[in-house]
């Protein structure tokens, strides 16, 4: 698979802040990527350094297997940007906006309007065309951002956190949309600090933080990094001290606690962990409410590798 | 070509949709310009002309008193010419007159000419003129004088000259007050002139617009326009194209308006006029590229700042009345050479007064040079392609 972008040692300082520090990462065509990391990680100047908006200190940048410029026009044809503002005109209708966008690389004026329909349609504005972006909702104005950034069809998209601040019912109408996008053939790079989207939605992710890449993969992948495996919780009435000492004894267990009614123990690894813990508490006849398996999220791995919550950072 | 007609359309769609800058290119001219024509007409039919009393004082038997107290005298010859009613008085009596608002203003001759008046309006205007004009015959007059020496006595034919020279002047200055033809509304004319002059700057706030609007350092949708496959420069031109004639536009209807409904006439020069309009209009347009690439603040401070430095200027070229220009060019003539509206007022002004003439292409060619300064500094600015931080 040939990569799409390839950025090399990449350094942006503004001033005095290193806002991205030594990145070096590739996107390979049809996957998409997400960049998962807390605010001010520095996802949205790495964007904009691949755009060429912004200049940097250090490192290269190749898109479609050229030095990415100001002037790549041939590149920038391409591709398409839903930045993480609203860059839409007040004063032009949904319809209009889109079209201005989109008239930008497409000069068939036939082969334009069907394109700004589909864009519109994809987003689900259909009812909302002789609209103006003051009279939307902020979801609505979210998908109205990325029907501009995405109506001429580009083979590399750049989705810059769409979802922040959106309902769910257009935050999944955003993902779905995203998903057809990649389904169509497009190569996506994809940035959010909500570790859900990402785990849906990407192929491939890199967690960064402080400008700096923590640790990519697969979701799998980085999972196996959180150096635990499962979280099993169950809710007991009343468990005796001696069966804590013996469960927290099994093999795989890494950690066991008892309160409030409820138990929790992390194992390291292993398989099947939850099997094994419900026939012990049907051998010693011990009754139990609820009980579930949790396997390990970007969280844990985030907290595994900062020592701080991906969430409230 | 059909990006740039594309990038036209919605420029100029854009445009006029906003309303705050339509409200201020388009209606706030013919606001103003109603709020003159009502307010001056007014003050026209009310004050029609006639002499207006003000005192001498002859301090000495100098050479330039002597002159100066016998075209006052002639200035106040009944007849035609008569400006004043003029009466010789001492300083203490001229005073006393002037705290009783008996006189309008007195004149101290001696070896050099002063004077004094009570406060602004056209009369003081007026006898700020005349003394101002009978300095320079003096001097010319002196000269003379010293070419053909021997021949110190007075001419009468010379001060009837002078006295003729300052009636042409004061006509071509305050026409209506003297001559009294029902028609113009002429010492009003500048105010009009200096409404033209706002119309043009105003459209300084379009084509900042247009600019802002395509960077992606000074606008969101600057943004999205930076990463598409189109030159800059292209699209820049396109909208400023747009926002161009959307301020010539604005500068037709005030045209229509003043002219047919307000009944203001800007004289014969036609296409001169049209010219020098299309000039200050580039003016504008260059104040606004300039403002747009080089200022970086939000787009309110913006459209703030460049309605304060019009009007500013507008105010020193004498929208408020024609002695804050008289006065500005008289003690600091160099920051109306160097205002920008002051070149359009000076210029339409000059027109009307004294025709095609060096005044009027020194003003076309000031804006020339304003605009073309203001544009070179821009595209320097602008030529970056990428920024530190946006
Ligand atoms: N224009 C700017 N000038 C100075 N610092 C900036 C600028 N833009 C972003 N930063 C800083 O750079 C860091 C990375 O920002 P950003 O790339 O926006 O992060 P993210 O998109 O991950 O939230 C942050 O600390 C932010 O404060
Ligand atoms: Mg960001």
């Amino acid at each position: 698979m040939r990569n799409i972008i390839e950025v090399n040692h990449l350094t942006k300082v503004y001033k005095n802040l290193r806002a991205v520090n030594d990145l070096s990462f590739e996107v390979k065509e049809g996957e998409i990527l997400g960049l998962l990391g807390p605010n001010g990680s520095g996802k949205s100047t790495t964007i904009n350094c691949i755009l060429s908006l912004l200049t940097f200190q250090e490192g290269s940048i190749q898109v479609f297997g050229k030095p990415m410029t100001p002037t790549s026009y041939a590149s920038r044809k391409k591709m398409g940007v839903v930045f993480q503002d609203v860059c839409v005109f007040d004063e032009l209708t949904v319809f209009d906006n889109v079209d201005y966008f989109c008239g930008l690389y497409i000069q068939n004026s036939a082969v334009r309007k069907e394109y700004v329909e589909d864009a519109i349609a994809l987003v689900g504005l259909q009812d909302f065309k002789k609209y103006t972006p003051k009279q939307l909702s902020g979801g609505l104005l979210r998908r109205l951002n990325i029907a501009c950034g995405i109506a001429h069809k580009p083979q590399l998209l750049f989705f810059d956190e769409p979802t922040v601040a959106v309902d769910p019912q257009s935050r999944n109408n955003i993902l779905e949309g995203i998903k057809i996008l990649r389904d169509m053939g497009a190569t996506i790079v994809y940035t959010s600090h909500y570790m859900e989207e990402v785990e849906i939605l990407c192929d491939r992710i890199i967690i960064l933080d402080k400008g700096k890449i923590l640790a990519s993969g697969t979701s799998d992948e980085l999972k196996a990094l959180a150096k635990i495996e499962e979280k099993i919780t169950v809710e007991i009435i009343d468990l005796p001290k001696k069966y804590l000492d013996k469960i927290s004894h099994f093999s795989n267990v890494q950690n066991v606690t008892y309160s409030n009614q409820v138990l929790h123990v992390v194992y390291k690894k292993g398989k099947n962990n939850l099997v094994e813990l419900i026939d012990y508490f049907k051998k010693e006849k011990i009754k139990y409410n609820k009980i579930f398996s949790l396997r390990p999220t970007l969280n844990d791995v985030f907290l595994e590798l900062t020592g701080k919550e991906l969430r409230d950072s | 070509m059909k990006l740039f007609f594309h990038n036209f359309l919605y420029s100029f769609k854009i445009l006029l949709r906003n309303k705050v800058l339509v409200f201020w290119i388009m209606l706030f001219p013919i606001i103003l310009g109603t709020f003159f024509y009502l307010a001056f007409s007014q003050i026209e039919k009310k004050e029609s002309f006639e002499a207006f009393p003000i005192g001498v004082v002859v301090k000495d038997n100098s050479i330039m008193a002597n002159y100066a107290k016998n075209v006052f005298q002639e200035l106040s010859k009944d007849g035609q010419d008569k400006i004043f009613q003029m009466e010789y008085m001492s300083v203490l009596k001229a005073e006393e007159k002037l705290q009783k608002k008996e006189i309008v203003g007195y004149v101290i001759c001696s070896s050099s000419l002063s004077f004094v008046i009570g406060n602004n309006g056209i009369y003081e205007t007026i006898l700020k003129t005349v003394v101002d004009q009978v300095m320079e015959e003096f001097a010319i007059y002196t000269t003379l004088l010293e070419k053909n020496e021997g021949n110190k006595k007075m001419d009468k034919a010379w001060i009837e000259k002078t006295g003729k020279e300052i009636n042409t002047i004061l006509q071509k200055s305050f026409v209506s007050l003297i001559d009294d033809s029902p028609s113009k509304l002429s010492y009003t004319m500048i105010e009009f002139y200096s409404l033209i002059a706002m119309t043009c700057f105003y459209g300084a706030m379009l084509a900042m617009t247009s600019v802002n609007k395509n960077l992606a350092n000074m606008s969101f949708v600057g943004k999205r326009v930076q990463v598409s496959p189109t030159p800059k420069f292209h699209l820049i031109f396109s909208s400023l194209l747009a926002s161009f004639l959307i301020q010539i536009i604005s500068l037709i209807g005030l045209f229509f308006y003043t002219t047919f409904f307000l009944h203001i006439h800007y004289g014969e020069h036609f296409l001169w006029i049209v010219l020098l309009s299309l000039f200050g209009a580039i003016a504008g347009l260059s104040l606004g590229v300039f403002v747009a690439s080089v200022l970086k603040s939000n787009e309110n401070t913006k459209i703030g700042f460049l309605i304060l430095i019009t009007m500013f200027g507008c105010f020193l070229s004498g929208m408020m009345g024609i002695t804050m220009k008289y006065l500005v060019d008289k003690n600091f003539p160099i920051i109306n050479r160097l205002n920008p509206l002051n070149m359009i007022t000076d210029g339409f002004y000059s027109l009307y007064y004294y025709g095609v003439h060096g005044k009027f292409f020194l003003n076309l060619f000031s804006l020339g040079c304003f605009s073309i300064v203001l544009i070179g500094i821009s595209v320097w600015v602008l030529r970056r392609q990428a920024y530190d931080s946006i």
